[in-house]
């Protein structure tokens, strides 16, 4: 009596599953004409319109084309290379470079760091210390180590953090126009000294004195 | 028994079969539509879209709507542990009992056991690298086992309440993930020593890379831990010492990824009585795993073997287990229709015993395989709400398929709160421990196993809240309602007054209780943690039992637990950190309460060198955490160590 009864529970259970995730399915399908973007395509996009807002030092843009290089990530590649066909950044041609090594960087202008392994990112980024590259990474403590520009998602909203430390390091300059934008700032005049406490973070990103204190 | 295997097989597929087709349709419609104007956007207007997927990676667990408390990297090196138990005793949601120099017991939401019971914890879930370290015999976790550099764990995540939807049976009360860092993320030397009056510690860890895109990092490890001494003086005869030695390797492509790991062991430990000469515990484990992403999915393909051996001296019970498993997983991105992830696997756990007279197995090899099927879809069908639904199949060598569902629905007003509800199914499976046991008490037969015997049930109901209040205060509190049925009791066999007794499924009942931490960065150099854990439980016997030993069988579990972590940054590169945690007593069998305190004090000599010293159990010069003649007595220790990183 009571495994049968058990086992009606169960049907119950699934068939209630059933309703909901048709219902879900059924509303989502009616809620297509309003339009989507993954996170890597909004990045993309965002990558496209950074070239605009910054300003490379006269050396760096010597080559025929300005390149953005994709380290590590064939989804925001190819986002990228189907919004670059026919545009031009800085005057030149656009290019999309998808790398597996900073090695290949060449004349890049911008680096783009994916989806990596967090912890190896400040040791990949070392050699690069001083050349005239942007470099955007997309994941928590970016900037910490060493990138210019951050992605992170604020309420499924692609934002992004700026270190105008790394930027000068790096030679570039950011206009005020993409300071605007920023989610937070770091490096500037004001707000550089407590980091962790300016800006609401994610909740796991509270670790934050911890991690200061091991370096 | 195989009257019960069933149609929630054909129910689940129905359920595949039905949905799939629509999500994969809905996908490319949503996707098509006008990808080329985010070009013309402004960059106000890029920052006010709304993304549909966070396909990055997959959803780190820590926003998970679930219990989970990631204990992290830094969090590990601060509290100054040295062993895989002692670091889960950094999550609040989780009931860590030391029993003796070697053993610890861990559970969660109660259920840790009872020795006179012959009752194990065996609720939980731990994997390493995705690697399940259960053992198969009893569904319990060997906590001496195993090989495991803490310097080299990335985080440990650990989910209270059931995870059986993806991870399958056993997940009853909790699942605890450890994950260890990419050899590439772990390039350069380490090198640390530590002594204290409780024992030595000696590793080192080399990592390097191989081209631009690989890594590989080997390490070894030395630990002796001496015997517990006891109240009147005497020893507790629990000393044992280990061995372990490992290797990681990591390649990444730019769609494409490699990890190949692996770990050995070898330990020996006093058999508690002088002169019963040394329990050896060795083992070894290799793991690949395979991991393909593209634009809208990743696919990832495991592989591991992992053998484990216990042997008690002159020929005494032991066993050689043989794991051998592989899995594939598809996390699927479908656009506005969520994300699906689907996988299955399959797993042989070949094991042969060593039978005593007094304990014996029968067969005492058997080689049991495990199959299972999952799927797991999450969507938001309205703003701000995500609703994840799931299940796992799982074909189980003694009670047949078993069908585990799980539901959760997300609210999240703000990115920095969210309220969750859950209700989830899992089940603690039939082991030889169960079916198999012969157990003779001199000449008397004291316990067989019952091959009939039945899954342990949990239904359970949750509630939680997790959000960030302040710039420097976050919270999470979440509340159980669990249903248990047919839980594990002791039972005549049927026709026998007494002996020999049997296993059986006759207990049931509820438990409820709290969950709750917060982190508050008191200033920027100051941060307080703490945590409450509650359960209270209501067991029953059903109509038909015996009632020998009681509900009390199911475990002896403190009402309420505490703790309250400081965490500083002094000047002069000194860390000081301490956590005072509080056990409540234990009602069956008896234990008072206690406080405890253990503290560590560090300091950055050089950029090379650090030096700590840390005490645990500082409060008593010792104390019970089980009651005799169950555990030992747990005696203060303090640690110092130096840990060299050279350049």
């Amino acid at each position: 009596m009571g495994r049968d009864g058990r086992r009606l529970r169960v049907r119950k259970l699934v068939a209630a599953a059933i309703a909901l995730l048709c219902a879900g399915v059924l509303h989502s399908r009616a809620g297509a004409a309003a339009p989507t973007y993954t996170q890597d395509q909004i990045e993309a996009a965002f990558l496209y319109r950074f070239a605009g807002f910054v300003s490379w030092p006269r050396g760096a843009l010597q080559a025929p084309t300005f390149t953005i290089a994709v380290l590590d990530d064939d989804a925001v590649a190819s986002d990228l290379a189907r919004m670059l066909a026919d545009k031009e950044l800085q005057g030149r041609p656009a290019r999309v470079r998808r790398i597996t090594r900073i090695s290949q960087l060449g004349d890049a202008q911008i680096l783009y760091v994916g989806d990596s392994d967090a912890h190896a990112l400040k040791h990949w980024l070392a050699p690069l210390a001083g050349r005239p590259v942007l470099l955007v990474t997309s994941q928590a403590g970016g900037l910490d180590d060493g990138s210019a520009i951050n992605f992170l998602i604020v309420d499924r909203h692609v934002r992004f953090d700026i270190s105008l430390a790394a930027a000068r390091r790096s030679g570039l300059t950011i206009s005020a126009d993409l300071l605007s934008v920023a989610a937070h700032i770091e490096g500037g005049p004001v707000g550089s000294q407590a980091p962790c406490q300016t800006q609401p973070r994610p909740l796991q990103e509270l670790a934050c004195a911890p991690r200061l204190a091991t370096r | 028994m195989i009257s019960r295997r069933p149609d929630p097989l054909a129910l689940t597929m129905a359920v595949i079969a039905a949905i799939g087709p629509s999500l994969v349709q809905a996908a490319p419609a949503a996707a098509a539509t006008s990808r080329e104007d985010l070009t013309q956007m402004s960059l106000t207007q890029l920052s006010n879209l709304r993304v549909t997927s966070v396909a990055k990676t997959p959803q780190p667990l820590g926003e998970a709507p679930a219990a989970v408390y990631v204990i992290t990297h830094d969090e590990i090196a601060r509290s100054g542990v040295t062993s895989l138990p002692e670091a889960l005793r950094l999550a609040p949601n989780l009931e860590v009992t030391q029993v003796s120099a070697s053993d610890y017991i861990v559970s969660a939401r109660g259920f840790n056991g009872a020795p006179a019971a012959q009752n194990f914890s065996n609720k939980m879930l731990i994997l390493i690298d995705g690697r399940s370290i259960y053992t198969p015999l009893y569904s319990g976790v060997y906590l001496d086992a195993e090989a495991i550099l803490l310097r080299d764990v990335d985080r440990i995540e650990v989910i209270s309440g059931p995870g059986a939807a993806l991870w399958g049976a056993n997940a009853v009360n909790g699942v605890i993930n450890i994950i260890t860092r990419s050899a590439r993320s772990t390039e350069g030397s380490y090198a640390s020593a530590g002594a204290g009056n409780l024992g030595e510690n000696l590793e080192a860890r080399y990592g390097g890379a191989v081209g631009d895109a690989a890594a590989v990092r080997v390490y070894a490890r030395a630990i002796k831990r001496d015997a517990m001494q006891q109240p009147d003086g005497s020893s507790a005869h629990d000393d044992w010492y280990k061995t372990e030695t490992g290797f990681r390797g990591d390649w990444r492509g730019t769609a494409d990824s490699f990890t190949l790991e692996g770990d050995a062991y070898r330990a020996l430990e006093n058999q508690s009585a002088p002169g019963a000469g040394d329990l050896l515990v060795a083992g070894a484990d290799a793991l690949a795993r395979w991991h393909h992403r593209t634009e809208r999915s990743r696919i990832q393909l495991q592989v591991y073997l992992d053998q484990s051996e216990r042997r008690e001296p002159f020929g005494g019970l032991g066993f050689v287990l043989h794991t051998y498993d592989v899995s594939l997983q598809q996390n699927l991105n479908l656009g506005a229709a969520g994300q699906l992830v689907w996988g299955a696997g399959e797993r042989v756990n070949d094991y042969a015993i060593n039978n005593t007279v007094n304990l014996a197995f029968l067969p005492s090899h058997r080689a049991l395989t495990l199959g299972n099927l999952f799927a797991q879809e999450s969507f938001s069908p309205v703003h701000d709400l995500t609703l994840i639904a799931g299940a796992k199949l799982e074909d189980d060598p003694f009670a047949g398929w078993q069908f585990q569902p799980d539901a959760r629905l997300a609210w999240t007003p703000r990115a920095s709160e969210m309220l969750w509800a859950a209700a989830s199914r899992a089940v603690r499976s039939p082991t030889p421990f169960d079916t198999d046991v012969v157990e003779r008490v001199g000449p008397i037969l004291g316990l067989i196993g019952n091959r009939s015997f039945q899954p342990e049930r949990v239904t359970a109901y949750e509630l939680g809240y997790r959000g960030q209040l302040a710039n420097t205060l976050s919270l999470s509190v979440s509340g159980f309602y669990n249903v248990y049925d047919d839980l594990r009791t002791i039972e005549p066999s049927p026709g026998a007054t007494f002996f020999p007794l049997t296993w059986d499924n006759f207990m049931r009942g509820d438990t409820r209780g709290v969950e709750a931490w917060a982190d508050w960065q008191v200033t920027g150099w100051w941060r307080l943690s703490p945590g409450l854990r509650t359960v209270s439980e209501h067991l029953r016997l059903e109509p038909g039992a015996s009632g020998i030993l009681g509900t009390a069988q199911a475990g002896d579990d403190p009402r309420a637990q505490l703790r309250l972590t400081s965490s500083m940054n002094l000047p002069w590169r000194l860390n000081l950190d301490g956590t005072l945690r509080h056990v409540d007593a234990l009602p069956d069998p008896s234990l008072p309460g206690y406080w405890e305190l253990s503290a560590r004090l560090a300091w950055q000599f050089s950029d090379t060198l650090a030096l700590s010293l840390s005490g645990s159990n500082l409060l008593h010069a010792r104390h019970l955490e089980l009651p005799a003649p169950y555990g030992e007595y747990i005696d203060r220790s303090v640690f110092v160590r130096a840990d060299w990183t050279p350049r």
